[in-house]
């Protein structure tokens, strides 16, 4: 049987204007169509694209280039990009959209991946590859998106009653490039997302994922039967083939079955490369409050959790109420003094008992002579340097009005500050990274200011206050631990003592961000365990679980780490199936 | 390598930057534009040959993918105009037959002429793979050409002014051409695809009949061991319960396959195999340039004899034609300048010679000869004063009478006196007509 080859024509008749256009020379001309004629470049041979964009890109790692170049000559963007976790799949992935875009082969992408990478992947795209990506809210967004971005557990809703998937209109468009991010979550061959992801139309269709299969290598099976229909025959034939009986994870005919999975797969171990990965050490650094703080601070849990009320009398202690609230209290003496004096302020919206509390709380700061977080972070600082003046510090703080605070009273110490909020532009961004790498000694930032730079240079990063999402704190940590750093990251994060921020920190800092974990591998398990993304409450999940402990304890620190030791351990559990993960994985595909 | 060279010489040149150097070009005063598209800030070091001190280029080097975007909102339309002789009397004469008359005079007023030249840019993708044609077309009268080619001629440029824009251009014509052009190439493709294509569609059958027969044998040996079950000796109430589970799982077995879903998956995955060998073309008119050039009307005088006759002709100096000269007679053109007796301009078709021999055509010719047919200019037509009739000079005898003409039919010779004049005023006797004359003198004979 032989099948009729589809062929596409478009014709761009656009003439010029006569009357409005600029007319160019003959000389002008003919140059323009002898350069045409030889950009003529037929096969992939090489990323034509890449002198574009390698000013964008930190560092220039050969074997990401290569990886792109494989993807695009000899799999034609039809495989499984599986490297280890760290050595930048995105990039990698990037450098093959840029190429695609660049030769004209593409011009509509869909990437898909879960819910806290959509952000990254927008950003990286943009800054690194000029490339902007339309982050898929409703299904209108279909209509308009040419290059398009979506968490699939948006997306991939199906609708019972209609028997149909809520965002079908992802399934009319014929796609040049599908790209499924983290696509290890596609193993089971029956799920929705699974069949969500298959019934989009692709010309080309690149898998992302580091770890291909857990326990079972029928995950891999429905992977690959996902990226190429029968390339392992069908399931039976692949467990009597492929499959030792009783062992899920051991594969017979170990040659043949890597040999197919060449066929379809860029796999490259850290090993393989030069990239170096230092450790993070967490250090939590106590705050020691002194008798009067103490007081204030019981008598701000006290508001929050009891003597928090609406003008009308209600209480207020919904989640999201005291999200917005406790987090500029606990941050620092001024964004606390600021936030009560805006329920004092606001005399229409809060009840009369909450702003007689927030008043006398107040008064209690006035007269307060000592603050021992931001004495102590002077002392940190003063240690650190100790050891080593040449050393930088990057300082994270949630709030601005906090860290105009550390400035002004960092200033006596004549250290050389630069302070970093908001958005900025490339430029201004590359401005900003040489003052503090040449310049200056310590820098300090929200950690929305600066999202996607790299400060590999610096080794110490504080956490004057700690957000409660360990995914911010993972990014906050992340623009130090990225491929270039030299020396093992110190991470300080400020707790006071005897309070529940003693049991966050452990939890975020020594459970989660700093525990042996490559950059990439912690979004990886939380999207494994589901926690992942939005929770009920719009805030993450992690966030949430951490928050209704708190108002569950009702001041009980004994209660509340119980709540945290919950989340500790399926956490644990989280890591140790990745683990897990990883050596099945890596037994299979990177068996010499 | 000296075309690369000129290529990037030229180029940074047309961009106002310093080129220093022959076989290693230095680039200076860089525009900041082309610096960011670049990459890299200048000044530049090219070299074209390896172990040379600069940055090598060669053929397949970014640079030229940075000149080429660079260039494509640049040059989009080129007027031009091409550099022609003006028609000199020399060179009439080549053109036109003059028949023994000279140019006593030539008036000459000029238009423009217009082609397009259309140069496409038609990217062909299939696979991973790409080729770029370029094809120039030219058009006239929205007609193509194949027979004029730009480079063959010298250029000036055109200004605006000298261009009128004339409506837009069928494209179709264009397109058509294009898909002429490419037929050949896209069938080797078509080719190259089809192995792959039949191999990739060949796997997702097998997959799906496999899966197919697999639920099918399944299906099968259930139903044996069901059918088997029937004929054993085991208790009924065993026997009612294994038969119950085997019927589920024949069930289950033939929801697993449902054919109709099987089908549609499949024919999903074939369309995406054959959309994934399709071939993209797309053609882009990377420039348009409008050639003009000049038509003359002329406006000859020629002259003969002190005989001045002005014709009315066009001159394609671009074709080196003459056009326009027509026979006023049909209306024809002619390459040859034959003027009748009463000064028309004619073609040999519509012009004759009388026996006078002057040139007479139909225009001026009255008539023929009532009585031998013979063609009569208007100087040798006479008119027969008694029938009224046209007659040549031959045929024309005077009326001894009244000295009238008359013709060969209305005169006769009187027999008497041998004189000829019309038959009208002779008077019959016997059969015979006489002169009023001779008549008078036989009838007085009879009286006396």
């Amino acid at each position: 049987m032989t099948e009729e080859i589809i062929i596409n024509e478009s014709f761009d008749i656009e003439m010029s204007n006569l009357e409005v256009d600029d007319f160019n020379s003959r000389e002008l001309m003919e140059l323009k169509i002898k350069v045409s004629e030889l950009v003529t470049d037929n096969v992939i041979n090489k990323l034509i694209s890449y002198p574009k964009i390698k000013n964008n890109l930190t560092y220039d790692l050969p074997y990401q280039r290569d990886g792109a170049l494989r993807i695009l000559r000899d799999f034609n963007c039809n495989a499984l990009l599986a490297d280890e976790v760290g050595l930048g799949k995105t990039i990698t992935t990037g450098m093959v959209i840029k190429e695609l875009i660049e030769r004209g082969f593409a011009k509509k992408i869909l990437i898909l991946t879960p819910p806290s990478l959509v952000d990254q992947w927008v950003a990286e795209l943009d800054d690194k590859f000029d490339i902007s990506f339309n982050i898929i809210e409703n299904e209108d967004d279909w209509d308009v998106s040419d290059f398009a971005i979506a968490s699939i557990d948006r997306v991939k809703g199906y609708d019972l009653e209609s028997r149909q998937f809520r965002h079908k209109k992802v399934h009319d468009i014929s796609w040049d490039l599908l790209i499924v991010d983290e696509a290890h979550k596609l193993k089971d061959r029956l799920s929705m997302r699974t069949k969500f992801v298959d019934k989009i139309q692709k010309k080309r269709f690149l898998i992302l994922t580091a770890t291909p299969f857990q326990n079972d290598l029928v995950e891999l099976y429905n992977l690959l039967n996902l990226l190429k229909k029968g390339h392992l025959g069908t399931l039976q034939a692949f467990r009597k083939n492929f499959l030792e009986r009783g062992n899920k994870r051991k594969p017979l005919n170990h040659e043949v079955l890597k040999r197919k999975l060449r066929e379809v797969m860029v796999r490259r171990k850290r090993s393989e490369t030069t990239v170096e990965y230092m450790q993070r050490v967490p250090k939590t650094i106590s705050v020691d409050l002194t008798d009067e703080e103490k007081i204030i601070y019981e008598e701000i849990q006290n508001m929050i959790k009891s003597n928090y009320f609406l003008s009308s009398g209600m209480q207020i202690n919904g989640k999201l109420a005291i999200y917005a609230i406790l987090p500029k209290i606990t941050s620092s003496s001024k964004s606390a003094m600021e936030s009560l004096q805006r329920i004092i302020d606001n005399q229409d919206k809060y009840h009369k008992r909450t702003i007689t509390h927030a008043q006398k709380i107040l008064d209690a700061y006035a007269v307060l002579k000592t603050d021992s977080k931001i004495e102590t972070l002077i002392k940190l600082i003063r240690d650190i340097f100790r050891q080593d003046r040449n050393q930088k510090i990057l300082i994270y703080t949630k709030h601005p009005t906090t860290l105009f605070y550390i400035i002004e009273k960092l200033k006596p110490t004549g250290l050389s500050i630069v302070p970093f909020t908001g958005a900025s532009t490339r430029e201004e961004k590359t401005a900003i990274i040489d003052e503090f790498k040449n310049r200056a000694d310590i820098m300090i930032s929200t950690e929305t200011g600066c999202e996607g730079l790299n400060f590999q240079f610096c080794n110490n990063l504080i956490n004057y206050d700690l957000p409660w999402n360990p995914m911010s704190v993972e990014q906050r940590i992340g623009r130090i631990d990225r491929i270039g750093q030299k020396r093992n990251m110190n991470i300080y994060s400020l707790a006071t003592k005897g309070t529940m921020e003693e049991y966050v920190v452990d939890l975020i800092i020594n459970k989660m961000c700093c525990v042996g974990l490559i950059i990439g591998e912690l979004p990886i398990i939380l999207f494994n365990l589901g926690l992942d993304g939005n929770g009920n409450n719009g805030v993450n999940k992690i966030e949430e679980m951490i928050m209704n402990h708190f108002i569950d304890s009702k001041n009980n620190l004994e209660i509340f780490s119980k709540g945290i030791k919950e989340i500790e351990t399926i956490i644990q559990q989280g890591i140790q199936s990745y683990s897990e993960y990883k050596i099945n994985t890596s037994e299979l595909i990177d068996h010499e | 390598m000296s075309d690369l060279k000129n290529i990037v010489k030229e180029f940074f040149v047309k961009l106002n930057c310093t080129v220093i150097g022959d076989d290693i070009l230095l680039i200076e005063n860089v525009p900041k534009d082309f610096e960011k598209i670049y990459g890299k800030n200048g000044p530049y070091r090219f070299a074209f040959e390896e172990n040379a001190d600069g940055e090598l280029l060669t053929s397949s080097s970014h640079l030229f993918n940075v000149i080429s975007e660079y260039l494509r909102n640049k040059a989009k339309v080129t007027l031009l105009k091409l550099e022609l002789e003006e028609i000199s009397p020399d060179e009439l004469q080549k053109h036109i037959h003059f028949n023994g008359y000279n140019i006593y005079k030539i008036n000459k007023k000029s238009n423009n002429d217009y082609i397009y030249k259309l140069t496409f840019e038609t990217t062909i993708h299939y696979l991973n793979e790409t080729e770029k044609v370029i094809n120039h077309l030219y058009i006239h009268d929205n007609t193509l050409i194949e027979n004029f080619n730009l480079e063959d001629y010298q250029t000036i440029p055109a200004t605006r002014r000298e261009i009128k824009n004339e409506g837009e251009l069928d494209m179709k014509l264009p397109q058509e051409k294009i898909k002429q052009l490419l037929h050949d190439r896209l069938l080797e493709i078509k080719e190259k695809l089809k192995v792959s294509l039949d191999r990739e569609i060949l796997r997702i059958n097998e997959h799906y009949n496999n899966l197919s027969h697999e639920a099918n044998k399944e299906i099968e040996s259930t139903r044996v061991k069901l059918a088997e079950l029937k004929n054993s000796h085991e208790d009924l109430q065993t026997k009612k319960v294994k038969e119950q589970k085997l019927q589920e799982a024949i069930i289950r077995l033939e929801e697993k396959i449902h054919p109709q879903e099987l089908e549609k998956e499949k024919k999903f995955h074939l369309i995406e195999e054959k959309n994934k060998h399709s071939i993209n073309i797309s053609s882009k008119l990377l420039n348009q340039t409008v050639i003009c050039f000049p038509i003359f009307s002329l406006q000859m005088v020629f002259m003969n004899n002190k005989k001045f006759k002005t014709v009315d002709a066009e001159f394609n100096a671009l074709t080196k034609q003459i056009h326009k000269i027509v026979c006023e007679c049909c209306s024809l053109e002619i390459k040859e300048i034959i003027i009748c007796s009463s000064n028309h301009l004619l073609c040999r078709q519509c012009g004759d010679r009388c026996s006078c021999n002057a040139i007479q055509c139909i225009k001026c010719r009255k008539s023929n000869c009532y009585l031998c047919s013979k063609q009569i200019c208007d100087s040798c037509t006479s008119l027969c004063s008694m029938c009224r009739k046209n007659i040549c000079q031959s045929d024309a005898k005077t009326d001894f009478i009244t000295k009238k003409i008359i013709c060969r039919q209305c005169s006769t010779t009187c027999p008497s006196c041998k004189r000829l004049g019309s038959k009208q005023l002779f008077k019959k006797i016997e059969n015979k007509f006489y002169c009023p004359s001779c008549y008078g003198k036989i009838k007085i004979q009879e009286v006396f």
